[in-house]
């Protein structure tokens, strides 16, 4: 399951009969509702309010100005003005706009840092939980997120946050599979700030359930499509002249339309670029769930995602990360890893 | 390309039906939509079907657009336009002039070609070279190559853009491979003498119908109608007649009252540009609107600024 971070608040009412939760409320940059739901998207998190609420990794740590036991003080993306944002405060204006997830409000590190801020961090937030959970108004209506924090300390650590800064794959995953294996199961566990599609099927295989994902729509403004062969660089100017689709295997509107070349000519220079790429790369995160989803469901998962790992990596050089998180998660990726190199010379 | 007049007003002003594509019959006088690349502004692919139809299947293509990323050899590989933007339901007509991003610029034309202010920078067009662009983007119709000059030219050099677009309309209609319909481009400035001149001689050419330029660089709004009337007085009835470079409301009215059927939405280009929504009533109720007095927030009797902070 996926979560869009959007960039304009806006109530959407179309709230229905879908199996999981929700669509909460957002518009995606460049993209309608209609849109969304012909691309399949369920969740939506809402980002005005949500970088007011938890100041996200990507703009937080540089408007954040200063953490107190009272709240987060950090610069007003409007106007720049210092403002303090409490637990309390929080839950009440995500009360008012009527998310159908909300979040607590935590105290975040860059997770470079490490020693007693850390732990520091991690009571603060536990703290601020327990005073969120107080202030919650309507908890028949709205689902509270807890957000476990803890930097990349494994002693320490439902929201897995903190975790989209600088720190190596290595210490990434693992912090994922201490949290997960440590939460309850019958909770969904969402991991905040990861997007790349390798991240989250490894995620996924130990055991986290939601992603937000502000890759797709953010990598299709600098030129780039999700492919299953990793990406595609529209700029390149071997695309001028490729009459293919972006990727023949996909069924989305912008596949069954379009050629590189056409996309090309746009993607920088014009919007409709990067909105024909969002549109293609959120289709392709979706179906990447849809299918992670069903793997799962039938049983199948450990051939997904070799068959995945097969794609992404045709030579065989899965990064070394991703086998040792393999490992942990019980599956078998041997034959995806470099079973050529050995035979080459 | 099939045209019919189906009623006159008293005056020169006309109704009538074009079609473009199969049976799709699209009533003139009518709005022929800006695009950019080929996609209409601000509006994606998949979202067209909610516009109305079949109206709003008469799109306005620059073929100086592509220039920016796409060789005439790579578009025709994909097969042409209708292909390339997956729009097979629309009809398009190629004007090189889009008078949003591409404009005509008279001091750097020459006797061999037209010259624009394009997105990637100033570029003499030849016959030649954009004669390959049409019969590789195979549009609907398309315009001959024109010399348009603005109305403080002299004399002497208005003349000029004349000879040059009669030349260059013959030289087009025998590069020509394609069987897209042709409009016979028409210039002529602020001249009279030169635009009935003009109208009179691409008249005499076989052509699908009639482009008329050169308006909207500078002619006064009074001296309009006069030209207007010089140029679709001396054209046949029976073919359609498109224009560039009229874009307000009342501009649009003033090309309708002298017979022209085809206009450009680049208004409305403008206006969403500037976030403004129209707001004016369609129906012919005269409204009690104190007559259009901007007021500090950049809204009237007609639109509203959406940009401006009462509607946050
Ligand atoms: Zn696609
Ligand atoms: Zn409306």
């Amino acid at each position: 399951m996926l979560m869009l971070v959007v960039e304009n608040g806006m109530h959407c009412n179309s709230l229905t009969e879908r199996s999981w939760v929700l669509v909460v409320t957002g518009t995606i940059k460049g993209l309608m509702t209609s849109q969304l739901e012909e691309i399949g998207c369920q969740i939506i998190l809402g980002n005005t309010y949500h970088l007011a609420l938890r100041p996200t990794s990507e703009v937080s740590l540089l408007h954040l100005a200063d953490i107190t036991e009272k709240g987060v003080t950090f610069q007003s993306p409007v106007d720049g003005k210092p403002m303090l944002l409490t637990p309390e405060e929080s839950i009440e204006i995500q009360n008012r706009i009527g998310a159908d997830i909300i979040m607590a409000l935590d105290d975040v590190v860059r997770t470079t840092i490490t020693g007693p801020r850390i732990e520091e961090a991690m009571y603060r937030t536990l703290r601020w939980i327990d005073r969120c959970i107080a202030a919650h108004k309507r908890p028949n209506e709205q689902n509270l997120f807890g957000i476990v924090q803890g930097g990349l300390d494994p002693v320490l650590s439902y929201a897995i946050g903190g975790l989209a800064g600088g720190e190596d794959k290595d210490s990434f995953w693992r912090v994922v599979a201490q949290c997960t294996a440590a939460l309850p199961e019958d909770k969904p566990r969402y991991v905040m700030g990861v997007g790349y599609p390798l991240d989250i099927v490894v995620c996924s295989a130990l055991g986290a359930d939601m992603y937000d994902c502000v890759y797709p729509t953010r990598t299709a403004r600098f030129g780039t499509a999700l492919v299953p062969e990793g990406v595609l660089k529209l700029k390149h100017r071997t695309m001028a002249d490729d009459t293919r689709p972006i990727d023949p295997t996909c069924t989305c509107m912008v596949c069954k339309n379009y050629t590189r070349a056409y996309i090309h000519c746009l993607v920088t220079k014009d919007a409709m670029g990067s909105q024909l790429l969002s549109y293609h790369n959120l289709y392709y995160m979706m179906k990447l769930s849809r299918d992670l989803h069903s793997a799962i469901i039938e049983g199948q998962f450990p051939e997904f995602v070799r068959s995945f790992l097969q794609k992404m990596f045709p030579k065989g050089d899965v990064p070394e990360w991703v086998c040792n998180a393999m490992e942990v998660a019980g599956i078998d990726i041997s034959l995806c890893c470099a079973p050529f190199s050995s035979s080459q010379d | 390309m099939k045209f019919g007049v189906k009623a006159w007003s008293k005056g020169r002003a006309r109704a009538g039906v074009i079609q473009l594509i199969g049976e799709m019959e699209i009533e003139t006088p009518a709005l022929v939509l800006s695009t950019r690349k080929g996609l209409p502004f601000f509006i994606s692919p998949d979202l067209f079907p909610s516009l109305p139809s079949p109206d709003s299947h008469f799109l306005h293509v620059s073929p100086l657009h592509f220039l920016e990323g796409l060789t005439p050899k790579t578009i025709s590989n994909i097969g042409g336009l209708h292909q390339m933007l997956g729009l097979h339901e629309f009809g398009f007509a190629a004007v090189p002039r889009d008078s949003i991003v591409c404009l005509p610029d008279c001091d750097s034309a020459n006797k061999t070609g037209a010259s624009f202010e394009t997105p990637c920078g100033r570029l003499l067009i030849k016959p030649v070279e954009y004669m390959k662009m049409i019969s590789s983007m195979n549009p609907n119709l398309w315009v001959t190559l024109a010399d348009e000059v603005p109305a403080w030219v002299s004399e002497k050099r208005n003349k000029t853009s004349v000879d040059r677009t009669l030349r260059w309309l013959d030289d087009c209609i025998a590069l020509n491979s394609i069987g897209g319909a042709v409009l016979g481009a028409i210039v002529g400035g602020s001249s009279v003498e030169e635009r009935r001149r003009c109208a009179q001689e691409v008249a005499k050419r076989n052509v699908s119908g009639y482009w008329i330029g050169g308006f909207g660089l500078g002619e006064s709004m009074d001296e309009r109608s006069t030209l207007l009337n010089a140029v679709t007085d001396n054209l046949p009835e029976q073919k359609p007649r498109k224009i560039c470079g009229l874009e307000l409301p009342e501009e649009v009215l003033q090309g309708i009252a002298s017979g022209v059927d085809l206009f450009h939405s680049t208004y409305i280009y403008h206006l969403t540009n500037g976030g403004f929504a129209l707001t004016f009533p369609l129906d012919r109720t005269v409204g009690n609107v104190s007559t259009s007095q901007l007021s500090d927030i950049g809204s009237d009797g007609t639109k509203i600024n959406l940009k401006a902070t009462v509607y946050r």
